[in-house]
């Protein structure tokens, strides 16, 4: 018994350098998130004296209340939520697709244009962004998408040169017998990535689905000068309402900034397992 | 493995397809608005719902008859200007919207903009004949000339509604450190001293125990033993001694800062303790000091269009206390109460051109300018009846404004500064208002939007009072003396909203549009909803009728009083910044937080912003050729 | 057998030509999208870099020649810009250290190493906004947490967002938070260290640094290096952060200028005297310079890195 215990105690105090540490990250993960909370369940006016309090001096809902109810946008919350899920979800499932199936393309198959294709593709990351709204502005006032979610939704369902990338590194790893026993079986490349391939890059796909749609959540810029009327106005928007032009309603906006990031940190905490494993399948990068 | 993909095909496809219904019923709700003009707006909580009721009113009432009809859309306040820009030049946007002061020439100058001059003359059902002039003016510009506004220049837009500055004070710190609080306009002043009239609030002299003996001198803040002159030696107010503030009467610079070292922790260690407070007084903007001298950031040089940056002007300024005096130089007709141009005031023969040296001083062909003889003999007190009055040179009233914040061992100019201010760099998370209403700062310069808010948070008894002026007092040794030897000029800066529209917007429903706008700025139309609401009108006639909610500063009419003299800020007299940004930024950033010298600044700054005019200046003349 | 052979062959060639018209439609599409919705914004810019252009509106474009990229060679704040910006650069290193840190800790077996490696991922999911508030408030310059307490302790309080010693360390913290110490890919990377090479290292009595710095750094070493440059390219084009931790975008002593946000304030705050033709001109310039860059590290990275 005390054998045990010693071997408890010794262990213990063999890692304990390693709890510290992690309670050490954890604090300094933590902290920002609690200031956040912390200011959004005191009272407006606690909130706008300029002095600090490790807890509310007047516990009050308030800001929440608020965040849910008020119409500053013209919209509410929720629908500014729902507004997010249908003008984004179809892009990113979609583009999704398309960047596995060229990502199979430039690791599998072998085509004249291939090198030239995936090497232009490459260099674009690097190009410079600051034309990109005007001319994307320019490009969608011409062919009427103003004021419609298509500039959010259509370019997206192209894929993206990142997910392409990445995908690419998962399938150049996979076993060339698994494309030629669908051959046997009759199918063609498009027939081998649809039946085969792409069902069993699960782990992977979910790891880039949950990475895509952080960023497509996270967008302000698109929406806020995409989608022109109210009815449209995607959460970030509508959040991005309870910043103030004078006096800032502190709690109200970091309610409106924590029930805005609740969703993705429950999502990432549920999904971690899955971005690990995605991860981990493709990570080894060479050259 | 296998199993597990299926359910992800089938999750996904489940999700696009009600994505896809969804969207379906999404762009039917955003294709069906029947409104034909857009109105973009920003604003707080107050303020959203005052434009809702402005576009409800209109649209039941002249709307209807003239089949207008006007949907409001509300944007957020960060990236407001950005949209407007990005979406200038597009079909799709917004047909009405609000430009600040600080924007307009810029957008005027990239060219998605129309004057309506022409549209409104066409309107005769809608009377904006009483919006004043110098409101106008703030909405006009001239894209060939680009130098100040004129009042013969194009008008873009119209007001919607105007944010004067005040001094906030925090009434119960003053009381607890025995200040006696009044409210009596000067002229009501002897009246009051003779206990024939009660103060604004209804309070006769005899209220106050402590007034019993004393005659209150018309000041802002009088204290009758130690009062603090020019920098000389300060204490705090004693026990015995007699200390008065009223609010309806602007402070000079010594009775602001006298004022406000009682309640600064670095010049009075009891402040934190006795009042809770950390600062006496905070004001961002230069203009009531600059502006209250008659100097300015901008001089025509040789009155031929060319700015230069004459913020650091060593010389006097003289005040024009003759009923008209005709410029030497310019043969400009001054009025009485105007100041003299830079080439007026300077001993530069007809002809000749005046030169900007780096430490912000002038020359006239080599040699460091001096003032006119003619100017300079005829100039005496406010009482003399001579043709000028001398006030302090904007140099030194600027350094005055630099010593509030400054460190008690930062040298300006010789004298060192006073650390009654909070530096501006600690206000980037809580904001100079959050530290007035906890309670840190005593006295703070701010617009009329923060009203609501204070009255929401502060915890105290709190009030306005007008901002700080230039004022000479003719014996400064005596507390009791008031008569006054220069009478610096009442001025501070006001912000305000106009309402614009889009050449596109303009080309396709300009009537209704301007109609619109037009109704909104009208006495009868949108300005009457306005004021109602808490909002200053832009016609004087109404302010009488502004109504605030739940609290009510009683000095409020002096927002209004303010109004009439309040001008635009240095953001609104060129099209672009960067003139600005040269001095400003260092000012602001380093040596308003004692990281820089002033002799430092000076000499890297001044010639930079007058080469960002001079280009500016070379462009225009190019453009008109 | 010969028609047989030919007819395999001619099979294979259809198979062949199927496999080169599939694959390149296959890989079309992302290619597509990019012409259609990239190329456009790209070949635009690189028009407007050599115009006067001060609206969105093109048509107002007049031709300058080089004199956008002229004034990008000679102009002081670009100078001051870049400087800033490698100053700040200064986060990525560190960051990587960290990183790499952290994740060999949550690889060992401990009570609670998983849900540390779990919450150390979390900043990378938070909203940028939000704890750029949170994080101005724990720095206020007087009232703030960091102050509160030092100066319950007694100390001077610290100006760290207006004192330009101080700003950019303080952002450096901030930064270096939000981008979470993506430690996830790292210790993906770790999972896939030999176990068989760790054992034999430590049966020649090698000790935990040693096995760390012999073993697991080089197998893991292109993960590090590839973060490295994500990293160094991300915070090379820094601008957010920066904006919402300062009112101006400024920042004391123009600290916190960096060079996109120098391109933006040419463009959006500033563009009726800058205009878009030198925001254009400078990110060409910016952009090919850090693809140069990108491509010596690579080079570089041949050299150290070990790829086995």
């Amino acid at each position: 018994m005390t054998e045990n215990k010693n071997k408890r105690l010794q262990n213990f105090k063999n890692n304990l350098g390693n709890y510290i540490i992690t309670f050490l990250v954890v604090f300094v993960v933590f902290f920002p998130i609690y200031i956040v909370v912390d200011t959004s369940f005191q009272t407006e006016a606690e909130a706008n004296l300029a002095e600090f309090h490790w807890l509310p001096q007047q516990f009050s809902v308030e800001g929440y209340v608020s965040v849910f109810t008020s119409r500053l946008a013209g919209i509410n919350l929720m629908q500014g939520l729902f507004n997010t899920l249908w003008i984004y979800l179809p892009g990113v499932i979609i583009g999704i697709y398309t960047s596995a199936m060229a990502a199979f393309a430039y690791a599998k198959m072998h085509f004249k244009l291939k090198n030239v294709m995936f090497s232009i593709l490459l260099s674009t990351i690097m190009l410079p962004n600051s034309m990109a709204t005007i001319a994307q502005v320019l490009l969608y006032d011409s062919i009427g998408w103003m004021n419609t979610p298509w500039p959010l939704m259509i370019p997206r369902m192209f894929g993206s040169i990142g997910i392409v990338f990445f995908m690419r590194q998962f399938y150049v790893k996979l076993p060339d017998d698994l494309i030629d026993a669908g051959k046997i079986d009759g199918l063609g490349f498009f027939g081998v990535f649809n039946r085969i391939i792409f069902p069993m890059s699960g782990t992977v796909i979910v790891a880039q689905f949950i990475l895509t749609f952080i960023s497509a959540y996270n967008d302000y810029l698109g929406p806020l000068l995409f989608c022109q009327s109210a009815s449209m106005y995607t959460l970030q928007v509508a959040l991005a309402m309870f910043a103030g032009p004078y006096a800032q309603n502190w709690p109200l906006r970091m309610a409106g900034a924590f029930v805005g990031m609740a969703p993705l940190i429950i999502m990432y905490v549920a999904m971690q397992k899955y971005i690990r494993k995605g991860l981990a399948i493709s990570s080894s990068v060479k050259g | 493995m296998k199993a597990k993909s299926k359910t992800l095909k089938k999750i996904l496809s489940a999700t696009l397809a009600l994505c896809t219904l969804f969207g379906a019923t999404g762009l039917a709700g955003c294709g069906s608005s029947s409104s034909n003009i857009q109105f973009w707006v920003y604003g707080d909580e107050s303020e959203l719902k005052l434009f809702s009721e402005l576009t409800d009113t209109f649209n039941n009432t002249y709307g209807k008859e003239h089949d207008i009809s006007v949907e409001v859309s509300s944007k957020p306040v960060g990236t407001y200007t950005t949209l407007i820009q990005q979406t200038g030049s597009s079909r799709s946007g917004a047909d009405v919207f609000f430009v600040a002061e600080a924007d307009f020439k810029r957008y005027v100058e990239m060219g998605f903009m129309t004057p309506i001059e022409e549209y409104m003359s066409k309107v005769d059902d809608i009377d904006v004949s009483d919006i004043p002039d110098s409101m106008l003016l703030k909405y006009r510009y001239d894209e060939v000339a680009e130098t100040k506004s004129k009042s013969t220049d194009p008008l873009y837009g119209l007001p919607m509604e105007v944010r004067p500055t005040a001094l906030y004070y925090n009434e119960s710190m003053f009381e607890s450190a025995g200040i006696v609080v009044i409210s009596v306009d000067e002229e009501n002043m002897d009246k009051w001293n003779n206990n024939e009239i009660p103060d604004n609030r209804g309070k006769y002299k005899r209220d106050f125990a402590k007034l019993k003996d004393v005659t209150v001198p018309k000041k802002g803040f009088y204290r009758s033993d130690d009062p603090c002159v020019n920098y000389g030696s300060w204490s705090p107010i004693g026990n015995g001694e007699i200390a008065v503030f009223n609010n309806r009467i602007a402070m000079n610079w010594d009775e602001v800062e006298d004022l406000a070292r009682n309640f600064a922790t670095e010049t009075n260690p009891q402040a934190s303790v006795k009042y809770g407070s950390d600062y006496g007084y905070y004001t961002e903007w230069w203009f009531n000091y600059g502006w209250s001298v008659g100097g300015d950031c901008l001089a025509d040089l040789n009155n031929n269009g060319y700015w230069n940056y004459s913020l650091l002007d060593p010389e006097p300024n003289y005040k024009v206390n003759a009923d008209t005096y005709v410029g030497e130089y310019t043969g400009k007709t001054y009025t009485k109460g105007e100041t003299l141009d830079l080439i007026d005031k300077y001993d530069v023969p007809k002809g000749e051109i005046l030169t900007a040296n780096n430490d912000g001083t002038y020359s006239y062909n080599g040699k460091v300018v001096t003032i006119r003889e003619s100017v300079k003999n005829n100039t005496g007190a406010e009482q003399d009846n001579l043709t000028f009055v001398e006030l302090p040179s904007t140099r030194d009233a600027f350094e005055r404004y630099l010593r509030l914040g400054v460190g008690r061992s930062t040298d300006i100019d010789g004298i060192k500064g006073l650390s009654v201010s909070p530096k501006p760099s600690y206000f980037t998370s809580r904001s100079s208002v959050n530290y007035f209403c906890g309670g840190k700062i005593a006295m703070l310069v701010e617009q009329s939007s923060y009203v609501k808010t204070i009255s929401d948070t502060a915890k105290f008894k709190w009030d306005v009072a007008p901002i700080a002026v230039y004022k000479e007092y003719v014996d400064e040794s005596d507390p009791q003396c008031d008569a006054v030897k220069a009478q610096g000029i009442i001025a501070g800066h006001s912000n305000s909203r106009g309402l614009m529209t889009r050449t596109k917007s303009l080309e396709e429903k300009g009537d209704q549009i301007v109609r619109f706008i037009m109704w909104m700025s009208s006495r009868n139309g949108g300005q009457k909803v306005l004021a109602k609401q808490g909002f200053f009108p832009n016609q004087e006639s109404l302010i009488n009728e502004v109504k605030f909610g739940d609290y009510v500063p009683t000095n409020i009419r002096h927002f209004a009083e303010a109004m009439k003299y309040q001008k635009a800020g240095d953001w609104w007299y060129l099209k672009n910044f960067t003139w600005i940004d040269v001095w400003a930024v260092p000012l602001n950033s380093n040596v308003r937080n004692d990281l820089m010298g002033y002799k430092e600044w000076i000499l890297s700054t001044v010639s930079d912003s007058n080469e960002d005019l001079y280009d500016n200046y070379i462009k225009a003349e190019n453009k008109k050729k | 057998m010969k028609g047989n052979d030919k007819l395999k062959r001619n099979g294979m060639k259809m198979m062949r030509r199927q496999e080169e018209i599939v694959g390149t439609l296959m890989a079309m599409i992302p290619f597509v999208g990019f012409l259609i919705f990239s190329l456009y914004p790209m070949v635009l810019s690189f028009i407007v870099s050599f115009t006067e252009l001060k609206s969105y509106d093109t048509s107002r474009m007049i031709f300058v020649g080089l004199e956008n990229y002229k004034f990008v060679f000679t102009n002081k704040w670009v100078r001051v810009s870049l400087l800033n910006t490698l100053e700040y650069c200064i986060s990525v290193p560190i960051n990587v250290v960290i990183a790499v840190f952290l994740a060999h800790l949550f690889s060992k077996n401990f009570l609670g190493s998983k849900f540390g490696s779990v919450i150390a991922y979390l900043p990378t999911v938070c909203s940028v906004v939000a704890v750029t508030l949170a994080f101005q408030w724990i720095f206020e310059a007087n009232y703030g947490v960091v102050n509160s307490i030092i100066s319950s302790l007694g100390g001077q309080k610290i100006d760290f967002m207006g004192n330009p010693h101080w700003f950019m360390p303080t952002v450096l913290v901030l930064s270096i938070w939000m981008r979470g110490t993506n430690i996830l890919e790292l210790q993906a990377a770790m999972s896939n260290v030999d176990k068989s090479l760790k054992e034999a290292a430590e049966l020649d009595g090698a000790n935990g640094r040693q096995v760390f710095f012999h073993v697991i750094l080089p197998t893991i070493s292109p993960t590090v290096f590839y973060i490295f440059i994500t990293w160094l390219v991300v915070a090379l084009q820094e601008m957010t952060v920066m904006q919402l931790v300062t009112n101006n975008g400024i920042g004391p002593d123009f600290k916190a200028m960096t060079i996109t946000y120098y391109i933006y304030r040419m463009g959006i705050t500033n563009n009726v005297t800058e205009g878009f033709g030198r925001a254009c001109a400078l990110s060409w310039v910016f952009a090919i310079a850090v693809m140069i860059l990108s491509r010596i590290l690579f080079k570089i990275s041949d050299k150290v890195v070990s790829y086995d």
